[in-house]
């Protein structure tokens, strides 16, 4: 997977470039706006991180110009405003996601993978989560080497939220997603298939789990006990 | 020591109040120039009406001279017609003997006339009188003003009683009118004052109005102005250097966060990440206090609590399941509220935040929204004590910044942002009484 760097500082993208690198990505280091415009030209970039302090010129002006010759590639701003305006004004410029400085390379990885799944920009053959791998050309989930036997919307439940790991699937967007855009169920239809999947997972030895945060949806998590902290 | 006392006690009669000055100004010299006027015209009548009386004796003295120089052994001497207008004339002898009395005998009047060698005014009682020396002797010629036809003392009187209830209404007229000179002068003062109360932290660029105020007081609104630009400056200056200062911060946080990663001791490089994580906390809550005090030009928008709130929850939730606790989010019936977005995530972010770092391992946290405009973060914690708790809600009851006990900044922010929203914070034992809940309320929208 190649990522291009677009950051100015240069002692925060060689170590951000080092630890990119160590969880097996190509980084290319820009150190401007037109630096950044020449290897996006060049192509062959999975996604682009971008920060949106440049010394000649913001960001943002280049994502949008980025957007309005419609290149679609994935892009995460890296923040160090972090004031809600400017989260959302770069939203809107159409980035796929922003981190705010400092953040943690884990998250920032994990983010990067799942803006790469949620855009089928990039998808990998499998998708993990603990002890749990789910081959998305077969759709077939296992546990260590357990295949679970689920239904086509336990499947796609999983699908779902192991995409989106990492962050709350609203209850909302499941629906949805299972059962199309304003078919009418009994509000609870969802929390049938959490607790059908639950049970599965749990059949064939855990180590994975779906939690509910009440109100808002579900994240699928690796168990805290079973995984590193 | 005496004089000093009074003076004192004066001048804490006196009132303070231009108002109140004006109108006891007003009320002396009312009382004053109708004294004055008063006695002066007074004394002025009764100073012409004695003159008159006295050419009126003068000249029965001379008539009766005349006729005595004729006839000198006339009995009548007098020009008019002496009982009806309370005149008398006598002719005296050298040994003070009345030769002639013509009109009433007014032994008290001979008896009392000077009798020397010239014309001498005296009078007793009503009875006023002249002696003059007439050959060997006097003719003395007195007249009782009190007799029903002598009308002048009448005069005197009626005038300066008409005079006096003349003057009375302009003496009371001359306060009324400075009374509502005053008020008018003073309203238009109070109305600027209203103004002025309003100016803060969060209306700082309002200022005084100019060409309301009288202008011997505009002086007074344009140094005030001139001081609120100067505060207004310094204001803003400082706001945009705490922005800068956490924006320059992030970038070497960045840094050392990814150096510290690095850190091949697994304890050493917890401890490395907690800390950084603390700073860059509190780098973030600078900059959203700045955030907001920048904001307060803004008019805001609608906002959905609902919504704001799955936001928050949201995005905390993997972080806080993460760590062993719970949160969930309750709608009790959100009603939509008109503010700041960015603010107001801010307040909820630092919330939860708050309730996740005072809380231990397996606390459920629910942020409720509703009923109408309320957002509450409750936990099911250790809480605290109803007597810190007391002081903590007195401190945001002060305004003062709660640095304290480990809340940070963070509460401050909350605080503030309830300002802006002409909210409030209060803090209660959670729900089922466990715990601690913190609740907003705001105005609907």
């Amino acid at each position: 997977m190649r990522i291009l760097l677009v950051e100015d500082d240069p002692d925060l993208a060689r170590e951000l470039a080092d630890a990119l690198e160590r969880r097996g990505m190509a980084v290319d280091r820009a150190r401007d706006v037109e630096e950044g415009e020449a290897f996006l030209r060049a192509g062959a970039h999975d996604a682009v991180l971008l920060d949106l302090g440049l010394p000649d010129g913001d960001g943002l002006a280049l994502l949008r110009g980025l957007r309005a010759r419609g290149v679609t590639r994935p892009v995460l701003l890296l923040t160090a405003r972090g004031a809600v305006e400017a989260r959302i004004a770069g939203l809107n410029a159409g980035a796929d996601d922003y981190l705010v400085k400092p953040f943690d390379t884990d998250e920032l990885h994990a983010r990067i993978l799942a803006v790469l799944r949620r855009q089928g920009g990039y998808i990998g053959e499998t998708l993990g989560c603990g002890a749990l791998t789910f081959d998305i050309a077969a759709r077939r989930a296992r546990i260590g080497e357990t295949v679970l036997t689920l239904s086509a919307r336990e499947t796609e439940l999983l699908e779902l939220l192991l995409r989106r790991q990492g962050s709350v699937v609203p209850k909302r967007l499941a629906e949805d997603h299972l059962f199309g855009v304003g078919g009418d169920l009994g509000s609870n239809a969802i929390e049938v298939y959490v607790h059908r999947l639950r049970k599965r997972l749990g059949d064939a030895g855990g180590g994975v789990r779906i939690e509910t945060v009440r109100g808002v949806g579900y994240m699928i998590a690796p168990d805290r006990t079973g995984a590193p902290a | 020591m005496t004089h000093g006392r009074f003076a004192a006690r004066l001048r804490r009669l006196w009132p303070r109040s231009l108002f109140g000055q004006f109108i006891a100004l007003h009320v002396i010299l009312g009382i004053v120039a109708a004294a004055v006027l008063s006695l002066g015209v007074s004394v002025l009548l009764n100073r012409t009406a004695r003159h008159y009386q006295r050419d009126l004796l003068v000249q029965q003295a001379t008539a009766a001279e005349h006729v005595l120089a004729r006839r000198p052994d006339a009995t009548i001497v007098a020009a008019t017609d002496l009982p009806v207008s309370g005149l008398s004339i006598a002719v005296l002898d050298a040994r003070r003997r009345a030769r002639i009395v013509h009109g009433p005998a007014r032994r008290a009047i001979i008896a009392a006339a000077p009798l020397t060698r010239e014309t001498v005014f005296f009078h007793r009682g009503s009875v006023r009188a002249l002696s003059r020396p007439f050959r060997a002797g006097w003719i003395v010629v007195a007249q009782d003003s009190d007799a029903p036809q002598v009308v002048t003392d009448d005069i005197v009187r009626v005038f300066l009683t008409r005079f006096a209830l003349l003057l009375l209404p302009f003496a009371a007229l001359l306060p009324l009118i400075g009374a509502l000179l005053t008020r008018r002068l003073t309203r238009r003062m109070r109305t600027v004052s209203a103004i002025a109360a309003g100016i803060g932290p969060r209306a700082i660029d309002q200022r005084l109005p100019r060409g309301t105020l009288p202008l011997e007081v505009e002086p007074l609104a344009v140094a005030t102005n001139a001081a609120l630009d100067r505060l207004e400056k310094g204001f803003r200056a400082q706001a945009a250097f705490a922005a800068d200062i956490a924006h320059e911060l992030r970038t070497p946080l960045a840094i050392v966060r990814l150096r510290a990663e690095k850190v091949a001791d697994e304890e050493q490089r917890r401890a490395l990440l907690d800390s950084l994580d603390r700073s860059s906390r509190v780098v973030g809550q600078l900059l959203g206090l700045a955030d907001l005090e920048r904001r307060v030009e803004d008019a805001g928008t609608r906002i959905d609590l609902a919504a704001l709130a799955e936001e928050v929850v949201a995005s905390r939730a993997p972080a806080i399941l993460a760590g062993g606790r719970t949160i969930a989010l309750d709608d009790r019936g959100a009603m939509p509220l008109h503010g700041f977005a960015g603010p107001l995530t801010l307040a909820l972010e630092n919330l939860v935040d708050n309730a996740v770092r005072h809380t231990p391992q397996g606390t459920h946290i629910t942020v409720i929204v509703g009923p109408g405009t309320r957002l509450t973060v409750s936990d099911d914690g250790d809480g605290v004590p109803a007597e810190q708790r007391a002081r903590l809600s007195e401190r945001f009851f002060r305004g003062d910044a709660p640095r304290t006990e480990g809340h940070g900044i963070g509460l401050s922010i909350v605080q503030r942002v309830a300002e802006a929203h002409h909210g409030t914070l209060a803090i209660a034992p959670g729900e089922d009484g466990r715990g601690i809940a913190f609740t907003l309320r705001f105005r609907g929208a």
